[in-house]
């Protein structure tokens, strides 16, 4: 269930069904129950290891917020944290950070078998623990009080592992979604459309574009060399797109599903491959992870308000630390290294540039992205220059190259029909976002879709959805 | 939310729609170059091969057209079964398609198979009546789901008739009379023996073996001349003792039709080993089972010439 998009729409149409015939007070004990029942279905063990730790955690704050002197608040903290970070460690760093160890330990001559812990990687550990330390952060900060009593409980649980929202966040701030909770939800007609129209959304591009462009993407970085360069070209590309579709495609959804249940949240993409710089690529992309890594990180650091090289050494530090976030893997660190110097040296695009320059500064933009997400996509360092070079190297547009190239979508005669599709709706994606951003919708609330959208994308996914594909890209992460 | 919900609703009424539209009238598109469609508005072909991609590689259309008296037409599915080419037959003879030698593909494997529909093609080329039969067939015999259904009758083919001005034309353009045009070449003896074989299966299919009876009841009816052939396989598929014994299995079934065949048309069977082709040449093979160009050419000279000397077993 916690891969498979559409039996977690058939659970959720069980949940709502029992929430809102359950009176106010006690829906967010339905919601703990639905949340508890749906990662009971990963994994029984690991749902005692969540929550556990939220249950953890629940009780650090209030110790952190009964504390009378800052050192005690301190040592709370560290107390809440720590074993959150290290149980995010032992399951999912463990194994890469012995690893380079030993890589470097066999340099000087040290010979011996590397020690690798076998353990699954509990279901959302990376957007829960997150969670938990930003609950953490504001008690300690002063930005909230702590969650007390048995109704607290319920309600910190349930925030920590909200079945919609755990798979793949958004990393939601307790401070909205804890209040709305405690209000206990109603049913907002117009707040379940913007649900109903969000899910929609997501489902096309989860569905339709993301899956469609996933077998594609696959089988040419799995084995770069044996299509011609254009063939990489083309993946690089396409993996931009089913990154941002499957990420943004179930950030959507996920939104979509908690405002069908009355509970808003916070959106987490904005049209990033419309953006003229890194900087406002950063502002519109994993918009919970970055403000997360902005406001408990590149801010209590020292943020711009330091020496030049200080700075250089706070962007660095977010950006290494949001690759880390992303895998266990050294493709990633540089992958935020990248996003990293290429932020340092960028500066803020001046708003009042003409047409040219700012579609310009736009095609710049998502193909330096698209070229970071190689490192990002390839299963190693050396594999993600080998794929690079080939790209370059092999690259030529003669007709056989095109023909090989537009091959791996589906393996025979039918590839053509596939490739012109695929490049259909990912047109299609981008007049619906130019509208968002430039056009008459972009004042119409953020998930305003005109009748002839709703229904072009509900037709869409009924008749080219991509089904069977399960999982997410960025619940692996 | 009114709003949201009668577009949603109304979206998903047209999308109903179009799947029942697509399903009855995809066939009546303009026709390509391949398939049941295209045979059909032949309206007469002397000689019709119905097969899997071992006829659609195995077959030189050039060579047909060139040796053998009148027209013929290739009709190939990837993974065609003796069940589906049973009623893809029956569906031409009644569609009004006049034959009058008919020669089926003998591929142990696919005879071996549950019920299946390999190739969606063939449900871009039939009317609703046909896909409900096969669908039955394949519940019936095989292990059909949901998933499959949805896939059969709502998904498949969409990406081909939304692109079919230039899709039809691209794909059109690699066949002549459903005889792929395209030139493969052969491959090296390492390259053939790196392939592997396909592994055991466990005896002929009850529903396949139905369909072979059923294709001899068909031609028997139509008064046909009635061919099985067994196209050449790489010299490694020989020595695959899953292999031999599924095709043992298939020439005890289809030498039973031919002890009880009462139809005025003649019954041949005709299989790689009866004529004088080199199943040891890599360059005739493009992989274990489908030929090259080169060998594509050799092997219909040989067949045309067989047929011509009326040989067989």
């Amino acid at each position: 269930m916690t891969s498979d998009i559409m039996l977690t729409l058939i659970f959720l149409a069980g949940v709502l069904a029992v929430y809102y015939l359950t009176p106010r007070a006690g829906r967010q004990w339905i919601l703990l129950a639905a949340s508890l029942l749906f990662y009971l279905s990963a994994d029984p063990r690991l749902l005692l290891l969540a929550a556990g730790s939220a249950l953890w955690s629940f009780a650090a704050g209030i110790g952190m917020e009964k504390a009378e002197t800052k050192g005690k608040k301190k040592a709370w903290l560290l107390a809440a944290v720590l074993p959150e970070l290290l149980v995010l460690f032992v399951f999912k760093y463990f194994n890469f950070f012995v690893g380079s160890v030993w890589s470097l330990l066999r340099v000087f001559g040290l010979q011996g078998s590397v020690p690798v812990l076998s353990l699954a990687l509990p279901l959302g550990i990376s957007y829960y623990t997150f969670k938990m330390i930003s609950y953490h952060a504001d008690i300690y900060l002063g930005k909230r009080t702590a969650e007390k009593g048995l109704s607290g409980c319920g309600a910190y649980l349930t925030y920590v592992l909200f079945f919609p929202q755990i798979v793949s966040g958004p990393i939601e701030r307790s401070e909205g979604f804890l209040s709305q909770l405690h209000a206990g939800p109603v049913f907002d007609a117009g707040l379940a459309g913007e649900g109903l129209q969000r899910i929609v959304l997501g489902l096309f591009k989860k569905m339709v574009i993301a899956n469609r462009l996933g077998g594609y993407v696959d089988a040419v970085f799995a084995a770069p060399e044996s299509y011609p360069g254009l063939a990489c070209v083309m993946a690089a590309f396409f993996y931009s797109f089913q990154i941002y579709c499957d990420f943004s495609g179930y950030s959507d959804i996920a939104v979509g599903m908690g405002e069908l249940l009355g509970i808003r949240s916070r959106k987490n993409f904005d049209c990033p491959y419309f953006s003229r710089g890194i900087k406002e690529f950063w502002s519109r992309w994993h918009i919970s992870l970055s403000s997360w890594l902005k406001d408990y990180i590149y801010i209590p650091l020292g943020g711009n308000r330091v020496s030049a090289l200080r700075h250089g050494f706070n962007v660095m530090a977010v950006f290494l630390i949001s690759g880390l976030w992303h895998g266990a893997s050294w493709t990633f660190v540089i992958w935020g290294g990248i996003h990293g110097v290429w932020n340092l040296f960028s500066r803020k695009k001046k708003p009042d540039c003409t047409l040219a320059r700012r579609i310009w500064q736009t095609v710049v933009t998502f193909l330096g992205v698209t070229l970071g997400w190689v490192f990002f996509r390839a299963e190693s360092l050396g594999a993600a220059l080998r794929y690079l070079k080939h790209a370059v190297t092999g690259f030529s547009l003669s007709y056989g190259d095109i023909q090989n190239s537009i091959l791996p979508f589906t393996g025979d005669n039918t590839c053509a029909a596939y490739f012109l599709t695929a490049c259909g709706f990912l047109f299609l994606l981008f007049l619906y976002e130019r509208g968002r951003v430039y056009g008459k919708t972009k004042d119409r609330g953020e998930t305003y879709l005109s009748v002839f959208w709703l229904a072009l994308m509900t037709v869409s996914i009924v008749l080219f959805g991509v089904f069977g594909v399960s999982g997410f890209l960025y619940a692996n992460f | 939310m009114k709003r949201i919900l009668l577009t949603i609703g109304g979206a998903l009424l047209a999308a109903l729609l179009l799947v029942l539209l697509k399903n009855e009238y995809a066939r009546l598109l303009p026709v390509s170059t391949y398939g049941m469609q295209a045979a059909i508005k032949e309206q007469k072909t002397e000689n019709l091969f119905i097969g899997s991609s071992m006829f659609r590689q195995g077959l030189s259309i050039d060579v047909l057209e060139e040796e053998l008296p009148g027209t013929s037409y290739i009709l190939s599915y990837n993974g065609n079964q003796p069940a589906l080419m049973a009623m893809e037959l029956e569906y031409m003879l009644e569609e009004g398609l006049e034959i009058e030698n008919l020669y089926i593909d003998l591929y142990p494997y696919t005879a071996a198979a549950d019920p299946w529909i390999s190739d969606t093609k063939i449900l871009l080329d039939t009317d609703l009546g046909f896909k409900a039969e096969a669908w039955s067939l394949m519940a019936e015999k095989g292990d059909a789901s949901f998933a499959d259904f949805f896939e059969f009758f709502v998904t498949a083919n969409n990406e081909q008739l939304l692109t079919w001005p230039v899709n039809n034309a691209l794909v059109s353009s690699q066949f002549r009379n459903g005889g792929t045009l395209l030139q493969q070449e052969g491959s090296t003896r390492e390259e053939l023996y790196a392939l592997g074989t396909l592994g055991s299966r466990d005896g002929l299919n009850e529903a396949q073996v139905e369909g072979y009876r059923k294709i001899a009841e068909l031609a028997g009816e139509y008064d046909l001349n009635l061919y099985f052939l067994e196209t050449p396989k790489y010299e490694r598929m020989y020595a695959d003792p899953d292999y031999m014994e599924l095709y043992e299995l298939c020439l005890e079934q289809i030498r039973g039709l031919q002890a009880g065949w009462d139809g005025s048309g003649s019954f041949t069977l005709l299989c790689a080993e009866d004529l004088a082709f080199d199943s040891s040449d890599p360059g005739y093979f493009q992989d274990l089972i489908h030929l090259s160009a080169a060998g594509r050419t050799e092997y219909t000279r040989q067949l045309c010439g067989a047929v011509k000397e009326g040989a067989g077993s």
